[in-house]
C-alpha cells in the first residue's frame, strides 16, 4: 500500500515537471510573439523609407521589393536635414554635460547633507520634472525673447536643463544614497577634505550610474518636441521638432519622413540597449534598483 | 558652523539654474495670468485685471473639454495598460530572467522618440496604404479615415498610446516579480496553496507597490500627454482630442494670449502638484522601505 502511493506520486512529480516544461516553453513562445507584435509596427514604417512613393502608396501593400536609399539621400543630403540630428545632438550634449556638471554634486549634498526643508525642495523638483512642458514653455518663449536668446542654441540647451536638471539630481541621490557613509568618513579620517573624498572616493563608485543618467537625460533631450519647436529657428531647430511639420494634409513625401524618423531614432535605439542595466531605475526615478 | 557656509558650494550652481529656467519663468506666468497681455490684440498690454482670466476659464466651455478628453483617454488607457502590463510581465518574467537583453527590446516604444512614435500612428491607420487602417476599414469596423472621424479618433490615442506605455508597466512590473522573496512562497507551498491562491495572496501584495508607482507615473504622464495628439490629429477633428496640454497650447502659441494662456497654465499646475504628492509619498514609502 505505502510502496503504490510512492508509485503514484512519482509518477505525479514526473506529470507535473512535465507540465511545468511546457508550460515554460509555451510561455517563452508567447514573449516571441509579443516581442514580434511589439516590433512590428516600427519595423513596417522603418519599411516605407526603403521604399518608392508607388510602393508606399499601393492599395496593396507591398510586402517584398527592392530596397532604395533614395529618401535618406533626398531627405538628409539633397534638402540638408542632416543638420536636423546634428542639432539634437549639440542641444542634447550640451543640456546633458551642462545638468551632470553642476546637478552631481547638488545631488550628493542631498545624498549628504542636512540640507534645511530637504524634502520639500525634492517634492518641488519632482514637480517641475513631472509639469507638462507647455507650462514652462509661454514665460520661457518671452524671457528668452527679451535677453535675444530666441532662435539660438542657448534657448533649446537652457529649456532642455528644465527637465535635466531635476532628473539628475533625483536619480543621482538615490544613486549616492546606496554607497554607504562610512566610504566618505573613511576617507576624511585619511586626510581627504570633503570634495576631495567626493572626487577620489565616492565619486568612482556611482561612476556606472553618472553614466546612466547622462544616457537617459540624452534619450530624453533628443525625444523632446515642444521646447525644440518654439524656442528656436529653422537653423538651430532639433529633428524630433521637425518631424511633425513635414506632415501635410496632402502630398506629404512619406518615403522621406519615415527615412528621417528612422535616422533619427537609431541613436536612441542604440542608446537603449547600452542603457540595458539601468533602465528600470531610470523609468522608475530610481525607486526599483536596476 | 564652517561646514554649514559649506554646502552653498554644492548646490548653488544648481539653485542658479534652477532659478533662472523654472523659477522666474513660473513666476512670470503667475504675475501674467492677473493680466491682459496678447500679442494679438493691441489694446491688451498688460493692465492688471485681476481674476478676469480666471473667472474665463470657469465659463469656458472647451476648458471643461480639455478635461472631459484627458480624462476620457486616461482612464481606460491606463486601466487596459495596468491590465496588459501585469499579464504581460507574468508572461515575460520567465524568458527576462534568462535573457535580460529582452528588457531593452521590449522598451523601444516606450523610450524611443514620442514623435515618431505618433508618426506610426499615423502611418500605420491611414485608411488608404497603412497596414492597421486598410484591415480595419476591409472588416468594415471603420469607415474611411480613423483619424478623421470624432467617434474613433480618441480610440485611436488610446490604443497608440497602450502600444508605447503597456511595455513600461510591464517591465516595472518585471523588475519587481523578479526581485520578490523567496520564503513566502515556500511558506504557501507548505500551507497547501494552489496557483491562484498564490497569486492573490501573496503575488499580488508582494507587486502591489511596483503597481502603484507604475500606475502613478502613468497617471501623471497621461496628464501631461501632447506631442501623440499633435502629431495624429492636433486636437481635432474639431476639439474631439484636445487634451489639456493640447488646449494650453491652443491659446498660448496659436491665438498668443499670454494673460489667459498663463492662467490655465496655472490651473494645470496645480493638478499636476496634487497628482506629484501621491507619487512622492508612494517613492519616498519605498525607499525608506
Amino acid at each position: 500500500m505505502a510502496n503504490n502511493l510512492n508509485i503514484t506520486s512519482a509518477a505525479r512529480k514526473q506529470a507535473s515537471a512535465h507540465s511545468r516544461r511546457l508550460l515554460t516553453w509555451i510561455s517563452y513562445l508567447l514573449t516571441g510573439l509579443l516581442v514580434v507584435i511589439f516590433l512590428f509596427p516600427w519595423l513596417w514604417v522603418f519599411s516605407l523609407g526603403f521604399k518608392t512613393r508607388a510602393e508606399i502608396m499601393s492599395p496593396n501593400i507591398v510586402w517584398i521589393w527592392t530596397p532604395t536609399l533614395n529618401n535618406f539621400i533626398e531627405v538628409l543630403f539633397v534638402k540638408g536635414y542632416w543638420r536636423l540630428i546634428i542639432n539634437s545632438l549639440i542641444v542634447a550634449v550640451s543640456a546633458v554635460t551642462l545638468c551632470i556638471v553642476i546637478g552631481v554634486p547638488t545631488a550628493y549634498a542631498f545624498s549628504r547633507f542636512p540640507i534645511p526643508g530637504k524634502e520639500s525642495w525634492f517634492y518641488m523638483i519632482l514637480t517641475f520634472r513631472m509639469a507638462p512642458a507647455v507650462v514652462l514653455a509661454l514665460p520661457l518663449y518671452v524671457i528668452f525673447a527679451r535677453i535675444k536668446l530666441l532662435g539660438t542654441y542657448g534657448a533649446p540647451i537652457l529649456a532642455h536643463c528644465t527637465f535635466t536638471l531635476p532628473f539628475v539630481i533625483w536619480l543621482m541621490r538615490s544613486f549616492f544614497d546606496d554607497i554607504p557613509k562610512e566610504i566618505d568618513a573613511a576617507a576624511m579620517t585619511d586626510g581627504y577634505s570633503r570634495a576631495e573624498a567626493f572626487f577620489y572616493a565616492v565619486l568612482p563608485l556611482v561612476k556606472s550610474g553618472i553614466v546612466a543618467v547622462a544616457l537617459f537625460s540624452i534619450i530624453f533631450s533628443w525625444n523632446e518636441f515642444l521646447y525644440g519647436l518654439i524656442l528656436t529657428s529653422d537653423a538651430t531647430r532639433p529633428v524630433a521638432s521637425q518631424i511633425p511639420s513635414l506632415i501635410r494634409p496632402h502630398g506629404t513625401l512619406w518615403g522621406e519622413v519615415c527615412a528621417l524618423a528612422t535616422t533619427a531614432s537609431l541613436p536612441v535605439a542604440i542608446l537603449i540597449f547600452a542603457l540595458q542595466r539601468q533602465l528600470v531605475r531610470g523609468l522608475s526615478f530610481g525607486a526599483v534598483k536596476g | 558652523m564652517r561646514s554649514r557656509r559649506y554646502i552653498w558650494w554644492w548646490v548653488l550652481p544648481s539653485a542658479i539654474l534652477f532659478l533662472g529656467i523654472i523659477l522666474i519663468p513660473f513666476i512670470t506666468a503667475l504675475t501674467y495670468s492677473f493680466r491682459s497681455l496678447s500679442f494679438t490684440t493691441s489694446t491688451a498690454t498688460g493692465q492688471y485685471i485681476g481674476v478676469e482670466n480666471y473667472r474665463r476659464l470657469v465659463f469656458d466651455q472647451d476648458f471643461y473639454n480639455s478635461f472631459k478628453v484627458t480624462f476620457l483617454y486616461m482612464v481606460p488607457a491606463i486601466i487596459l495598460q495596468g491590465l496588459l502590463g501585469l499579464g504581460m510581465a507574468l508572461l515575460i518574467a520567465g524568458a527576462v530572467r534568462r535573457a535580460r537583453i529582452l528588457i531593452p527590446i521590449m522598451l523601444l516604444p516606450t523610450l524611443l522618440t514620442p514623435v515618431v512614435i505618433g508618426l506610426i500612428g499615423v502611418l500605420t491607420l491611414n485608411p488608404d496604404f497603412g497596414v492597421i487602417g486598410q484591415f480595419l476599414n476591409r472588416l468594415g469596423l471603420v469607415q474611411g479615415a480613423v483619424l478623421g472621424n470624432s467617434d474613433t479618433a480618441l480610440l485611436a490615442i488610446i490604443a497608440v498610446d497602450t502600444y508605447q506605455w503597456t511595455p513600461f508597466v510591464a517591465v516595472i512590473l518585471t523588475a519587481g516579480l523578479l526581485a520578490l522573496p523567496k520564503e513566502p512562497y515556500e511558506a504557501a507551498q507548505v500551507d497547501g496553496a494552489n496557483r491562484i491562491q498564490t497569486f492573490f495572496r501573496v503575488t499580488m501584495p508582494l507587486l502591489w507597490q511596483y503597481f502603484v508607482v507604475a500606475i502613478l507615473i502613468r497617471v501623471i504622464d497621461a496628464f501631461r500627454i501632447f506631442d501623440i495628439i499633435w502629431v495624429m490629429t492636433r486636437g481635432g477633428p474639431g476639439t474631439a482630442t484636445e487634451a489639456v496640454a493640447v488646449y494650453a497650447y491652443r491659446h498660448t502659441f496659436r491665438y498668443w494670449d499670454l494673460g489667459y494662456g498663463s492662467a490655465l497654465i496655472m490651473v494645470i499646475f496645480v493638478f499636476i502638484s496634487i497628482l506629484v504628492e501621491y507619487l512622492y509619498k508612494a517613492l519616498q514609502k519605498w525607499q525608506t522601505a
